[in-house]
């Protein structure tokens, strides 16, 4: 009877990660392959999964293109801001919200969800404006703040689940033990939900790194543009060119897979197993 | 407050302490109000003009915008249309993203590799997604559909995005496939903060997976669950640039939600007045929907949360 | 344990905390350069204007190409600075809205003549009459090149190049058919693509999604059959007319015998199918030569191009888009510098280099321009010296919808911007009404949008 259950167990696992791979690695594949294949055989009628001639043309015109290397950077430099800013504004509004008690609270918890309701094609104008006045246009600052505020409510949002799930107890532990709210906050919930802060800094960093309506109303000149306002020009007005847009997305992926390695192995750890101990 | 009584515990409840969380909680209040009220406030006003082109002038017309709005039929189309399109994308993402989380969350091999690659879809910028989803779904120039009718699967190729029927149901694929890797990361992160403990006692006990599935990760993940599930429904609603680069709301209005009408109405048939109206009538709905569950939310669980003011 | 996991936010924050202000860095430092350009400070005590010119085409080498001409200038005249800053045309709507009305728009901005209609509304567009007189004198437009830019009495941008549309067709397929001329008729037009639909290969290729292709490529089809006027002389609507309905009747027979996933093409998708084989015919603008000999592997005698055919009784026609200029800057410095920036491009020298942005595309319209040494002297003219002749014939024969007959209605911002004559052909081709139905729902829609 047990064999069977584990049988079935592993069934599950390997056929799910089979079909797993087929969805995320089928299209990753075929963008990177397309990507080393010359125009001609792009759009050939018979598509090859293994380039016949391949080609790194298109990676040596993007990365040659100093347009483009000031893409990433910029992107990089308003995702970085975005990530620290929502780390710190989300954490401490979250804690506040979910641990402490103050009149009012509840209603800041869900007035925080206002942010989304609105449809946001319909800021553009006003928020050009805004930022117009502030002499921000095509500042990447101007990004950051509207990139926060996109990613902030959700982060708070959704460090609510972390919160709640550290014990009641350990706030009082802390105080027992003489630590003032500050010293409970740092060094104690925090660490617990660090698994909570890591996921939202991956979220506001990976916000920023793909929003492009505002990106492209707020910033004019191409020194400040970022990736995506890049792809778009190679996406133009007629048609793709289909390996370019390819090597551009795969080089665009490459750095925010660096971050996810780099974060996603430090924090996404289960610590919370040390805290109940 | 007269201090009764020296039990240290009541220090934690003590009005020297009152500061701190408005402390806590006003830079993001703050810069919300700075970097959101204007913006709204202007869009709500024009809702009561009849602007055409933004930036021109308009007059105030009260709530004529609103009337038209709440009678026109495409209005009603779209409100329909995203209604489906929420649901689609709400089974789908969370589906897959719960699926692809529990399977992350064993150890079979490539499983590290598997979980830095899986965000990989959610990084690519939005335009290359609708772009290249839509060039591989081609009939005529598309791998999918190569594929599909190599195997035999389907004698002829399918138009995916361009059939009524098909393209509001393949446009939430699409959406689905860009963003289902958050989910999966944040329900990863959720599954690994349940111990161990808890699976190998009820594996002591006899549980298979499927039990262990329904009774201990599932009920673990409630909390992050249900915050995605509001959130996710909200701004799933709110998406338009996928939808509006892979059909422009076609073919013949088969994938026109509430977003694509109202940036259709406010930039293309220039009625920004219009379009602020429609766009504050589907805030309210959402704002609607948003209360009603928190409100069933916070009876289902009163037990989880502290008491709130 | 946990003290590494604080030490590593910490260095996380910091490194936050650096990029900001790096940020800040970046900000003030574009900050201070506008004030360098505009003037204070500058070395040769001369005050130097700086020029803001948005244009939207964002292919890089286009945009290059462009980008040398501009140098130039400013190489000629060291003391205007002319800043490019390239749009893109999904946005420029609402960007140059947003623009004009936080007092922040361009000084020149490059357009199509219903994007002018739109900008001309927010008052911000100023007449060009004297310049576009004086370069008329000069070098001569082509009507279809002004006309769209007239109207209310004034010129509302300077007309730079000209797009038009014609039958594409692969020779080597025509040949395997043993069809020896392209098609003269739409009878012809219609049998031939029939004849070439076969063994997985389709005849033709025409859009049929709710984009600006279909808009364009329809339209095409009524301007050969009499139907190029959408407005009457008052002003009304008369999009439901015999010639529109026996374009729609033709187009729903194209359909028949284009890809089934032609409801979601646009521009560039008939032309991939057209290079790698699937199609044998295309109705499109000149730049389906430039990657023809790349992309396909065929030699350039193997394209072939010809006149959109005309119905029985119909008459040589296509779409015809002028692209120009508008002067926005209030600034009487600015706008002398614009003028004469305009004056320099259009100058046949300077103006063939301009054109051969996108060689074949963009053509010229000035009868000066199309003798220009350097536009000729371009390796894609060269080569496809047979080709350019029918585009060259074809400028001749343009039309706009809502710029025809020498009448403009600005109110053609509203049907263009909603894609509505696409709307209808899908009606027709996705919803599978009538031809005569589809129009009458077109029809109804126009009037609704331009109330």
């Amino acid at each position: 009877m047990r064999n069977i259950g584990r049988l079935s167990q592993n069934l599950f696992t390997y056929l799910g990660a089979g079909a797993l791979l087929v969805l995320l690695a089928g299209p990753l594949y075929w963008i990177v392959i397309s990507s080393l294949k010359p125009s001609k055989e792009v759009i050939s009628r018979v598509p090859t999964f293994f380039p016949h001639a391949p080609t790194l043309e298109h990676y040596i015109r993007l990365l040659q293109s100093r347009d483009f290397v000031s893409y990433l950077v910029n992107s990089t430099l308003v995702a970085v801001g975005t990530m620290g800013i929502t780390l710190v504004l989300a954490t401490l509004a979250g804690y506040s919200t979910y641990r402490l008690k103050f009149k009012g609270q509840r209603l800041v918890a869900h007035l925080i969800l206002v942010t989304y309701a609105f449809p946001g094609t319909l800021l553009l104008v006003p928020v050009y404006r805004m930022m117009s006045s502030l002499g921000l246009v095509d500042n990447l600052w101007s990004l950051v703040i509207v990139n926060v505020t996109f990613a902030a409510p959700f982060a708070v949002w959704l460090l609510r689940g972390f919160f709640e799930a550290v014990p009641w107890e350990l706030e009082e532990a802390a105080s027992i033990d003489g630590a003032g709210p500050l010293r409970a906050l740092t060094q104690i919930i925090l660490p617990l939900v660090a698994p909570g802060m890591a996921t939202i800094a991956i979220y506001a960093f990976l916000v920023s790194w793909t929003e492009f309506m505002f990106a492209s109303t707020l910033i004019m000149s191409d020194a400040n543009k970022t990736l995506p306002m890049g792809l778009q020009a190679i996406l133009a007005q007629y048609n793709v060119n289909w390996g370019a847009l390819s090597a551009a997305a795969t080089v665009t992926t490459l750095p925010a897979l660096a971050l996810f390695t780099l974060i996603g192995r430090h924090f996404v750890k289960g610590l919370t197993a040390g805290a109940i101990k | 407050m007269a201090v009764i009584s020296t039990n240290r515990h009541h220090r934690v409840h003590r009005r020297p302490f009152q500061w701190f969380p408005y402390l806590l909680v006003a830079p993001l209040l703050l810069w919300i109000a700075g970097t959101v009220a204007y913006p709204l406030l202007t869009a709500v006003g024009l809702s009561f003009t009849n602007t055409g082109v933004v930036g021109t002038d308009g007059s105030f017309v009260g709530l004529a915008n609103y009337k038209k709005v709440l009678l026109s039929g495409p209005f009603w189309a779209s409100a329909w249309i995203s209604l489906k399109w929420v649901l689609l994308n709400g089974v789908l993402q969370t589906g897959l993203a719960l699926a692809s989380a529990v399977l992350l969350s064993r150890g079979f091999r490539g499983h590290k590799a598997a979980r830095t690659w899986l965000i990989a879809p959610w990084v690519i910028p939005t335009a290359a997604v609708a772009v290249i989803w839509g060039w591989m779904l081609s009939g005529t120039l598309g791998v999918v559909n190569y594929l599909l009718t190599a195997v035999h699967l389907i004698e002829k190729p399918l138009n995916f995005l361009g059939m009524t029927s098909t393209a509001l149901p393949t446009a939430a694929f699409i959406n689905t496939w860009h963003w289902f890797p958050f989910m999966a990361v944040v329900l990863l992160a959720g599954i690994q903060g349940i111990p161990a403990e808890i699976y190998e006692a009820s594996a002591v006990d006899g549980a298979n997976g499927m039990q262990q599935f329904i009774h201990i990760t599932l009920p673990s993940l409630r909390p992050v669950v249900s915050a995605m599930g509001l959130v996710g429904t909200l701004w799933s609603f709110n998406v338009f640039d996928i939808v509006y680069l892979l059909t422009k709301g076609g073919p013949s209005g088969a994938t026109r939600t509430l977003p694509v009408y109202i940036y259709e109405k406010g930039f293309k048939a220039f009625a920004i007045g219009e379009a602020a109206a429609a766009s504050v009538v589907t805030a309210l709905f959402l704002l609607t929907f948003a209360l009603w569950y928190l409100r069933s939310e916070s009876r289902q669980a009163p037990s989880e949360r502290r008491d709130t003011a | 344990m946990m003290r590494i996991m604080f030490r590593r936010g910490i260095v996380w924050f910091l490194m936050a905390l650096v990029s900001m202000s790096m940020l800040a860095a970046c900000g003030s430092a574009e900050k201070s350069q506008p004030k360098q350009a505009a003037g204070e400070g500058s070395t040769s005590g001369e005050k130097v204007i700086e020029l803001r010119i948005w244009h939207m085409e964002e292919p890089p080498e286009w945009a290059a190409r462009f980008q040398e001409v501009f140098d130039a200038y400013s190489k000629a005249n060291p003391n205007v600075k002319v800043k490019v800053e390239i749009q893109n045309w999904g946005t420029a709507w609402e960007k140059t809205l947003a623009a004009v009305q936080a007092k922040n728009q361009p000084d020149l901005l490059f357009t199509i003549p219903d994007f002018t209609t739109t900008v001309k509304s927010t008052g911000i567009v100023q007449p060009v009459d004297d310049l576009v007189s004086e370069l008329n004198q000069k070098h001569k437009f082509l009507p279809s090149a002004t006309g769209p830019y007239y109207y209310e009495g004034h010129h509302w941008a300077v007309p730079l190049y000209g797009m038009l549309q014609v039958l594409w067709y692969r020779k080597d397929f025509f040949a395997e058919a043993g069809i020896v001329a392209p098609p003269k008729t739409w009878e012809e037009l219609v049998s031939t693509a029939k004849a070439l639909t076969k063994n997985g290969r389709y005849g033709i290729a025409v859009p049929a999604s709710k984009t600006m292709a279909t808009d364009q490529t329809i339209y095409t089809f009524m301007a050969t059959s009499g139907a190029e006027d959408l407005f009457d002389a008052s002003g009304n609507v008369r999009f439901d007319n015999p010639g529109t309905v026996k374009a729609f009747e033709l187009y729903n027979e194209l359909v028949k015998y284009s890809p089934p996933d032609v409801t979601s093409w646009g521009w560039g998708e008939p032309r991939d199918a057209f290079y790698n084989g699937s199609v044998a015919m295309a109705v499109e603008k000149g730049w389906y030569l430039g990657d023809w000999e790349k992309t396909s592997g065929k030699k350039p005698a193997e394209i072939g191009v010809a006149p959109v055919p005309v119905p029985a009784g119909g008459k040589n026609g296509s779409i015809y888009i002028p692209n120009g200029a508008m002067l926005l800057s209030q600034d009487p410095q600015k706008q002398a510098a614009a003028k004469d920036l305009i004056r320099f491009i259009l100058e046949p020298d300077n103006y063939g280099r301009f054109v051969n942005a996108s060689p074949a595309l963009f053509l010229p319209l000035t009868e000066d321009g199309f003798q220009s040494k350097t536009w000729l002297a371009d390796p894609i003219i060269k080569t496809y010296g047979e080709q350019m002749k029918v585009l060259v014939e074809q400028s001749k024969n343009g039309q706009l919808y809502g710029f025809s007959n020498g009448k403009v209605f600005p109110a053609i911002g509203k049907i263009s911007a909603q894609n509505i004559m696409a709307q209808a052909v899908q009606k027709m081709v996705v919803e599978k009404s009538s031809p005569a139905e589809a129009v009458k729902w077109g029809q109804k829609a126009m009037q609704e949008a331009i109330k």
